[in-house]
């Protein structure tokens, strides 16, 4: 793996569970009686930088390298579904998280002018939507790096 | 110095600062509820503690993925099907989600740190286990970690009924 | 009742973010899964794009990006924001249900 890849990779990994990292700080912050707005609007807008960071970085070692240096490795070893399965599920489910993670933070916007209940409803139900898919993609990565073996 | 003594540091503060973190959020929960109420000062005190405890989260959960790269990196794929390893992403996992069960109150609250002191003290011992030392499996490791929360769940019972009034319970 | 946020272009982008999120969601489903079953179309996205994968996040960033310029010439209310966060979140959980599903039922019988 060239140097290049190796921090894309890395990127990948880390920029991705920090964004995870920012929208679970949402959640909770959220939940309080008297939430910051301006807080939870910055680290909403930082964890929408960081899927679209990780996003980037991800595609560059996925379509570079994964295709032909990996996923043959992970095929022919003892535990090809981790391509077949979780690596599908995984890339694609991946690909929704910025627009989600953009998403709150718009909501975020309109809560910081009006608190209404039903939004505040929508906006804990889509943060925790993107933990849990973002816990999904976590663990999913490290069954899908764990098959890489020769 | 090289990355994996830099991911060493990394990890071991931040389980220091989560295990004597939620350690310390008991002990003050407890101080704090002795003459039946929590003063502002005393709240203040257990909310900069629980700060120190998430931040000691993020630094082991960011330092912990560090650790599941370098593997990766470094050849020793093998590592990240240890039992023991899966065994500590199910503890904190059932951490994050027992913190945010507790925050929306609904769960008690002596549960809730019962998982939340067990979890921390689990993370460690497994941490060291990770490293494929021990061959447990994740059945066993598991029925233990539930047993252990069990009885810190009637430790802290005992604890709270010694120290804080009756009519908090 | 019908309650007015003050600053209701923000209201408008915000429900126009939900639903570009929304469309997003089905839009991969549909080209995951079409892509699978049917190569021609999994061929095209290499051939577009390079990779089917990049045709697939170029594509949903079009999506994303036309509806959410549609959509902010509509007026919202909160009751249609709150409606659409609903549908973006289950059309989230829906797809990531069908695609893992169908890759399981891929990996086993295919």
């Amino acid at each position: 793996m060239t140097a290049p890849l190796t921090y894309a990779l890395i990127a990948h990994v880390l920029v991705g569970v920090l964004a995870i990292g920012l929208t679970h700080l949402v959640f909770m912050h959220f939940l309080r009686k008297t939430p910051s707005w301006k807080y939870l609007r910055s680290l909403a807008g930082w964890a929408t930088i960081g899927f679209l960071g990780s996003w980037a970085s991800g595609a560059y070692y996925y379509v570079v390298y994964y295709g032909k240096a990996v996923k043959p490795v992970i095929l022919k070893g003892a535990y090809p579904w981790a391509h077949q399965v979780i690596m599908e599920a995984k890339e694609h489910i991946f690909i929704m998280l910025p627009f989600m993670s953009l998403a709150l933070w718009f909501l975020i916007l309109v809560l910081e002018k009006q608190q209404d209940d039903k939004i505040k409803k929508a906006v804990r139900n889509l943060a925790l939507t993107i933990l849990l898919f973002g816990a999904f993609i976590a663990g999913a990565g490290i069954i899908i790096s764990g098959a890489a073996r020769s | 110095m090289d990355w994996y003594t830099i991911l060493i540091i990394a990890h071991i503060v931040g389980v220091a600062l989560g295990v004597g973190g939620a350690t310390f959020a008991e002990v003050n929960l407890v101080y704090a509820k002795r003459d039946g109420e929590i003063s502002p000062d005393e709240n203040a005190l257990m909310q900069s503690t629980y700060a120190v405890l998430r931040l000691g989260f993020f630094l082991l959960v960011l330092s912990g993925f560090g650790f599941l790269l370098y593997y990766r990196l470094s050849g020793a794929e093998e590592l990240l099907y240890s039992s023991a390893l899966w065994a500590k992403f199910a503890v904190i996992g059932i951490l994050s989600a027992s913190a945010v069960l507790m925050q929306l109150r609904l769960i008690p609250l002596l549960w809730g740190s019962a998982v939340s002191i067990t979890s921390w003290y689990a993370a460690l011992v497994l941490g060291v286990f990770a490293r494929g030392d021990v061959n447990s499996s994740y059945v066993t490791i598991f029925s233990i970690y539930a047993l252990a929360v069990v009885t810190m769940y009637y430790i802290l019972q005992l604890i709270h009924k010694k120290f804080v009034p009756h009519k908090e319970h | 009742m019908t309650t007015h946020v003050r600053d209701t272009n923000l209201l408008i982008r915000a429900r126009a973010a939900a639903e570009g999120t929304a469309a997003v969601a089905v839009l991969i489903t549909i080209l995951t899964i079409g892509a699978e079953l049917w190569s021609p179309l999994k061929d095209t996205l290499k051939t577009v794009f390079a990779h089917h994968w990049l045709g697939k996040s170029a594509l949903a960033i079009f999506l994303f990006t036309v509806i959410f310029l549609i959509r902010r010439k509509t007026s919202a209310s909160t009751q249609s924001l709150e409606r659409a966060v609903l549908i973006a979140v289950w059309s989230s959980i829906l797809s990531a249900i069908m695609m893992t599903a169908f890759f399981v039922v891929h990996a086993l019988f295919f």
